[in-house]
């Protein structure tokens, strides 16, 4: 058809369409007389139009909307997925989304986790998925919601899961500070499920307070274990424009490194479980996942009785051994965790009624027998001690002022008097923080170190200097005054690091220990 | 002016300028409008709730041109360009999903039940695509006319104003080129 051609079909199309239908006819025959092959085109278009109907009246993207919808072309409620009739969408995880529904073959609730669409077509993938259901399935444990099928439905992959009621441990955290007991009971429980599991090979790999369930009754369940690595090897973790999920707060360091993750893995997630619920915070949270990361990989978290003021030094212990860089070096099973935690809640039951504080002391065992505890008390105890030398001296000081040249000694004294004054005042403030304040303490003691350090400093050289200075006349009182001044020096730059290290550095290997943020944040 | 709607408006002007890579630049920020725009429209899942169908489009080019101060051309423009990345998006989407699930095939859109009316007829949009692309070699304005209308979503009097053509030549052109468009698939064998 030439352009000639096609603009006649035009004009003959709009000019017949004026016309009512039973002319449309008589009027082709007259415009197309000599022309069959017009006459013909424009009466097919003029039949396509009286047929077409709504052909494409409605815009594409109503047409074709369910082309977008790959997010959302999950069932809704009421929906049948094979022998499963979905009841409400009670979650989204990494994996998709979470149905309640109900198994119409065992009348049972159950929890069905849609996988992400796509990952179910790849055969090697697949038949992966199925080895670790299965391993998921074997695992049979109060502790651990039970994994019933892997349901292969068409080209959707569904997971049935044990549905429990109850609230995840994020919400408890949430919503109220866990009393110690509590915290120390979920703990077990917590523990003796990752033991069940690590005892037929199965790990967990993404413990965290999502995942975990107490119900009303405080039986705590942990959630999709053994399951973790479907949900990676669906990708799905990553949004659409590659953002992460949620947080990486709750890998441990080997994970981040991509080296070797076993049973060891979820032992640094449980302690960190354990530090939040006590203390309310995660140690390692940051702003971002990179700065987490980086918390993750080099901050040693401070005990954990010195942010939550809980004074449990045992606790401290377990939770710092969980929480080693190093998997090597935490616990050697989870079964040796259930043991401490065990023996941590008995001594917790038996002396209900005491003060927390008095707790670790009744204790017998290797773990209760706090080290760094005796530690914190020898570094009190030099402080203490310290401040009640230092104001001893000042009689010393007041007579050998007289024996010097006049200007000479009363400058002296007030050395001595202001290097007194300033140590012990500080001195006795920290203690006082230790025992009151600890969450405050790892700030105030690198704040005090300048003003501890100078003032003994002076102390020790004023007393030298006055040593020297009545040596002839006053022998002894001048070697007195030497010998204290070699003491407090000694003292102050050898001594006492040494006892501040004991007590406050929990591996010595690493030498910052940042206070964790919530404990920042309360000092701006 | 939101950043966004400052993207645009320079998009469009490059556009204008002939260059091919603004409409490529566009088509992120249209198909995130469209999936937006599906998932609402799947969403309501009962029939009889059809939404307005300018309504619809009309967010999606609001929200690109949130208080921008394109000048009434520079929007006629935009409008033309959005279509054809709706368009762009649509089939492309079309023809990975007929990929995917037919193994090569097509695949025929299906009004599904629940999603827009009763009866639920289909439509190939690959033939669609391809037929207008025919359409387009020996009448260039018909086509256009359809790209906007159907692609683009828009009603008589908008196609008309983003063409700077009369409604009444819009609805004429509209007319003939659906008739065409009907016909060339009806006669296509499915497939």
């Amino acid at each position: 058809m030439t352009h000639d051609e096609w603009t006649r079909v035009r004009e003959l199309f709009d000019a017949a369409l004026t016309r009512r239908s039973s002319e449309r006819a008589a009027f082709l025959d007259e415009t197309c007389a000599g022309s069959p092959s017009l006459r013909a085109e424009v009466a097919s278009l003029l039949d396509a139009h009286d047929r077409a109907a709504d052909f494409i009246e409605a815009p594409a993207y109503e047409v074709a909307a369910h082309l977008f919808a790959d997010a959302i072309d999950h069932p809704v409620a009421g929906r049948a997925v094979g022998p499963y009739i979905i009841r409400h969408e009670i979650g989204r995880g990494g994996m998709g989304v979470v149905y309640l529904a109900d198994d119409t073959r065992l009348s049972r609730r159950v929890a069905l986790k849609a996988i992400v669409p796509g990952t179910g077509s790849d055969a090697t993938r697949r038949a992966r998925m199925r080895q670790e259901a299965r391993a998921a399935a074997a695992l049979s444990h109060p502790g651990i919601a039970t994994v019933y099928a892997l349901e292969e439905i068409g080209e959707e992959l569904y997971l049935a899961c044990e549905y429990v009621p109850g609230r995840t441990l994020r919400a408890l955290i949430e919503s109220e500070r866990l009393a110690l007991p509590q915290v120390v009971d979920i703990a077990v429980q917590l523990a003796r499920a990752l033991a069940a599991a690590h005892a037929q090979g199965v790990v967990h790999r993404d413990l965290k307070p999502e995942n975990v369930v107490r119900s009303g009754a405080g039986v705590v369940k942990v959630l999709d274990f053994g399951i973790a690595r479907m949900e990676n090897a669906a990708g799905a973790r990553l949004t659409p424009t590659g953002d992460m999920i949620g947080t990486p707060a709750y890998m441990a360091p080997e994970q981040i490194r991509r080296q070797r993750v076993d049973f060891r893995t979820d032992l640094f997630a449980l302690g960190l479980l354990v530090y939040e619920m006590a203390s309310g915070s995660n140690p390692f949270e940051a702003d971002t996942a990179t700065a987490t990361i980086a918390r993750i990989l080099e901050v040693d978290p401070l005990p954990l009785s010195q942010v939550s003021g809980t004074g449990l030094p045992a606790l401290d212990r377990i939770v710092a051994l969980c929480l080693r860089k190093d998997a090597e070096s935490r616990y050697a099973s989870a079964e040796r965790l259930v043991a401490d935690l065990e023996h941590l809640q008995a001594q917790l039951a038996e002396h209900r009624d005491d003060a927390p504080a008095e707790l670790p002391r009744a204790g017998g065992s290797a773990i209760v027998e706090s080290r760094t505890r005796s530690a914190q008390w020898w570094w009190e105890f030099h402080q203490v001690a310290v401040s009640m030398l230092y104001v001893s001296m000042m009689y010393p000081a007041w007579r050998a002022r007289a024996w010097l040249p006049a200007s000479w000694g009363t400058f002296f004294f007030f050395a001595v008097l202001a290097a007194v004054a300033t140590s012990t005042t500080v001195r006795l403030h920290l203690r006082f923080t230790a025992r009151v304040y600890p969450a405050e303490l790892a700030v105030q003691r690198s704040r005090a170190l300048g003003w501890t350090r100078v003032s003994d400093a002076g102390f020790s050289l004023a007393l030298l200097l006055a040593a020297i200075g009545i040596e002839h006349a006053h022998p002894e009182i001048a070697t007195l005054l030497v010998t204290v001044s070699i003491a407090a020096a000694v003292a102050s730059f050898t001594i006492e690091p040494a006892t501040t290290r004991a007590a406050f550095a929990q591996h010595p290997s690493t030498s910052t220990l940042e206070p964790p943020r919530r404990a920042r944040r309360t000092q701006r | 002016m939101t950043k966004s709607s400052i993207a645009v408006a320079s998009m469009i002007d490059h556009a204008r300028q002939g260059d091919a890579r603004a409409l490529a630049t566009l088509m992120p920020l249209v198909y995130d409008e469209l999936r937006r725009l599906a998932i609402r429209y799947m969403r309501r899942e009962r029939p009889g709730q059809t939404l307005q169908a300018t309504a619809l489009v009309h967010d999606v080019y609001l929200r690109l041109l949130q208080d921008s101060q394109l000048s009434w051309q520079n929007r006629a423009h935009f409008f033309g360009i959005a279509a054809r990345s709706m368009r762009q998006i649509l089939i492309e989407r079309a023809r990975t999903r007929g990929a995917a699930k037919r193994g090569g095939g097509r695949v025929r859109v299906t009004f599904e039940p629940g999603l827009i009316a009763a009866e639920a007829p289909t439509l190939d949009l690959e033939a669609l695509d391809e037929a207008l692309t025919r359409l387009a070699t020996f009448d260039a304005e018909l086509a256009r006319v359809v790209e906007v209308r159907f692609f683009g979503g828009l009603s008589i009097e908008e196609t008309a104003e983003a063409l700077d053509i009369s409604p009444a030549t819009v609805k004429r052109r509209w007319t003939l080129a659906r008739a065409w468009l009907a016909r060339e698939l009806g006669d296509t064998p499915r497939r």
